[in-house]
């Protein structure tokens, strides 16, 4: 049978958020892809093209302003909306981020539930599906 | 040497070694310390012509030194006069022109009288008498007169001692004034019984005036020695306290230039004295703070302290400001004195707390996102569901972690606010839009205590150009104020609507709430503050929420304010500008 629930790759560091997102995710019908750092995430958004890309900011090795630019450089990925996910003390770091880079939403771990962030995730796939 | 010369001269050695000890032992003396001076002083010209008096050798020497020593004893009497007005306090009395003359003219016409004429002190050949003590003569006409005028002053002066010597409580003070009025009361009893009264009856003994002036001298430096005699308590004089303070202060004419400074002042302000008289105080003032400034000088008002930027060579200085205004009785401004204390100190601690909490903050909060995201695991996990007594425990565990979340929000807000770090990022959005979002937030609230809500948003989009993120927090903060505060079954009405031309846009939310009480509406806006007829009510707000969202408003170019009445309800409005 053909999978057509859609992927969406959670590039975060922190494995608890990463998991417990993955698990709501799930239980709404999405595939959960899962990337502890940048390069992972590169690489199956590569394999996998997934839907949208939920992605943190602060990582080690590469940050997500640099995985932005890699997935917008990428042939396969520049279209693929992605939604930042960050962290409070982020904020000044994600308001550097330069418009062209095409970021389509903007969630607040702390401020969000992750029935919130699913129900956003889904209203932007939402959107893409009908342009 | 004769015996009486010898005695001349030991006065004379007293008298000055006395008036050493009192110019350089005080820094601070009285000005009855002034007065003693020049009266030792003129103690001091009548003991050293009374010494050469007696050892003249011919008859013009001894006039003269006779002449000299009239300016001490006619000097004597009025400057231990106004000695004992001084110390007693009665410096009103020296005030009058009247009193002036009644104190100095006598003093004069006796020293004219004597040098010109015989009839004070008979200087001729023939009258003269030789004797062990040296040469002496009878006693002259208006001698009696002066005698008279002499013996009134010393009897005022000691009077006034006397009385003042009563009048005193403190101990240190009685004993001062006992040893001055005995050290000055022996010369003058002896003396003018000796020198004056019994020559006038025709009898002829030791003058002994000047000897006995040894004694007072003795006398006044052991109460200087030993009661501080004649020293001023420091801290009583002006001057000295406001040279000695270590705030600046500044005295400020109605031109609102700089009239009088202090020490402290010059190196606040990074100029001399010199350089800073007339200087306008515009010069030193943050252009940012001026206004502000001038609000609070107004005639009226309270007298405030507030916190400015001085403007120096150094830079902006942070100082804590109390202007008070110097106004006639029709309220009218003559001057400013101001006090200032640099606060830079003050400022960086301030700082380093504000930054301990933003680490603080931060550092909570993404334990506090694990917590929350896997008891929302827990609560909708479809594999694995709770029993109904498992979710209640977990939902109560839920809602107190969310308002953990949002104090520590409010923490990191405050210092932001406070760091000045709070990045404004303006973009044209629909106001409309952003009200609706947070009031669908609210409506299990608003649903659950039955509150009536009444939204005059309207349909159509307003654009306001602002920091979205920000006016969201200000938008939710007052809606869930309106909710918090409103009892059960309550009113709540917010209307959006253009104003000025459609350059601004007004937001108004009405309550039917608690209120807040008059004597607490001017500090409503303050961090921490909470109104006190609401602490009881709902225990578990932080006082932070108004303001942050009034330093919201400021850097968003509006302006936020409130009309209340206790028990009746509350209506906050927030301006915001619409820029296209």
């Amino acid at each position: 049978m053909l999978d057509l629930s859609p992927k969406v790759l959670i590039i975060d560091d922190y494995s608890d958020l990463r998991e417990a997102l993955a698990e709501q995710m799930a239980q709404e019908g999405i595939k959960p892809l899962k990337a502890e750092g940048g390069l992972q995430g590169l690489e199956i958004a590569r394999k996998e093209q997934p839907d949208l890309i939920l992605l943190d900011i602060m990582m080690p090795n590469m940050d997500g302003v640099e995985v932005l630019k890699a997935l917008r450089d990428d042939e396969l990925n520049k279209n693929t909306p992605v939604v930042i996910l960050t962290n409070v003390n982020e904020i000044d770091l994600v308001k550097r981020i330069p418009a062209e880079l095409n970021v389509d939403d903007y969630i607040v771990k702390t401020d969000a539930s992750l029935v919130n962030i699913v129900r956003r995730v889904k209203e932007r796939l939402e959107e893409y599906k009908q342009n | 040497m004769p015996p009486y010369a010898f005695l001349s001269l030991l006065s004379l050695l007293s008298n000055i070694v006395l008036s050493l000890m009192m110019m350089f032992r005080y820094k601070y003396r009285s000005t009855a310390a002034n007065w003693f001076l020049i009266s030792l002083l003129s103690v001091t010209v009548w003991s050293l012509a009374e010494f050469f008096s007696r050892i003249s050798v011919t008859v013009d020497h001894w006039i003269f030194w006779d002449k000299v020593g009239a300016i001490g004893w006619v000097l004597f009497p009025v400057t231990f006069l106004i000695t004992a007005i001084y110390f007693t306090g009665r410096d009103q009395i020296l005030s009058r022109v009247r009193d002036q003359l009644i104190v100095f003219l006598p003093a004069i016409i006796f020293l004219f009288i004597d040098w010109n004429t015989e009839y004070l002190s008979i200087r001729a050949l023939s009258q003269l008498k030789i004797s062990a003590w040296g040469l002496t003569a009878p006693s002259a006409p208006l001698l009696p007169l002066y005698t008279l005028w002499l013996e009134a002053n010393f009897l005022v002066s000691i009077y006034f001692l006397v009385k003042y010597y009563h009048d005193q409580s403190n101990m240190i003070a009685q004993k001062q004034t006992a040893l001055f009025i005995l050290g000055t009361l022996i010369p003058l009893v002896v003396g003018s019984v000796t020198d004056l009264v019994l020559p006038l009856v025709g009898i002829s003994i030791v003058p002994l005036a000047v000897p006995t002036l040894t004694i007072t001298c003795v006398l006044v430096a052991y109460a200087i020695l030993k009661y501080h005699l004649f020293q001023i308590n420091p801290v009583t004089v002006a001057p000295v306290i406001v040279e000695t303070m270590n705030e600046a202060l500044i005295g400020i004419n109605n031109n609102f230039e700089i009239d009088f400074v202090n020490q402290k002042a010059e190196p606040m302000l990074g100029l001399t004295k010199n350089e800073l008289l007339g200087k306008p105080l515009k010069d030193f003032i943050n252009p940012r703070d001026w206004s502000s400034l001038m609000l609070n000088i107004r005639p009226g008002r309270k007298i405030s302290t507030s916190r400015y930027s001085l403007l120096t060579k150094k830079g902006l200085v942070p100082v804590s400001l109390t202007a008070a205004p110097i106004l006639t009785d029709r309220l009218v401004l003559e001057g400013v004195v101001m006090v200032l204390r640099d606060i830079t100190l003050e400022k960086k601690i301030d700082q380093a707390k504000s930054e301990f909490v933003l680490l603080a903050s931060h550092q909570l909060r993404s334990p506090l996102t694990t917590i929350n995201w896997y008891i929302e695991r827990l609560l909708t996990s479809n594999q694995n569901p709770l029993t109904k007594w498992q979710k209640g425990h977990l939902n109560k565990i839920y809602s107190a972690s969310r308002r953990m979340v949002n104090l520590v929000s409010d923490l990191l807000n405050v210092s932001r606010i406070e760091l000045g770090t709070l990045v404004v990022k303006k973009q044209n959005f629909d106001l409309t839009k952003l009200i609706q979002a947070v009031i669908d937030e609210f409506k299990p609230q608003i649903k659950q205590k039955s509150l009536a809500f009444k939204n005059l948003i309207g349909g159509q989009g307003l654009m306001v150009k602002a920091d979205p993120k920000l006016i969201q927090m200000v938008i939710h903060n007052l809606i869930s104020n309106a909710i918090r505060y409103t009892p059960d079954h309550g009113l709540i009405r917010i209307h959006l609507r253009p104003i000025r031309g459609k350059k601004q846009v007004l937001f108004e939310i009405t309550d039917t709430g608690y209120g807040i009480p008059w004597a607490e509406q001017s500090k409503i806006f303050n961090k921490l503050y909470r109104a006190d007829n609401v602490k009881q009510k709902i225990p578990d707000g932080t006082g932070l929420g108004l303001y942050i969202a009034q330093s919201i408003v400021a850097k968003s170019g509006g302006k936020i304010w409130f009309k209340s009445k206790e028990n009746s309800g509350t209506s906050f409005y927030v301006i915001l500008p619409v820029i296209k």
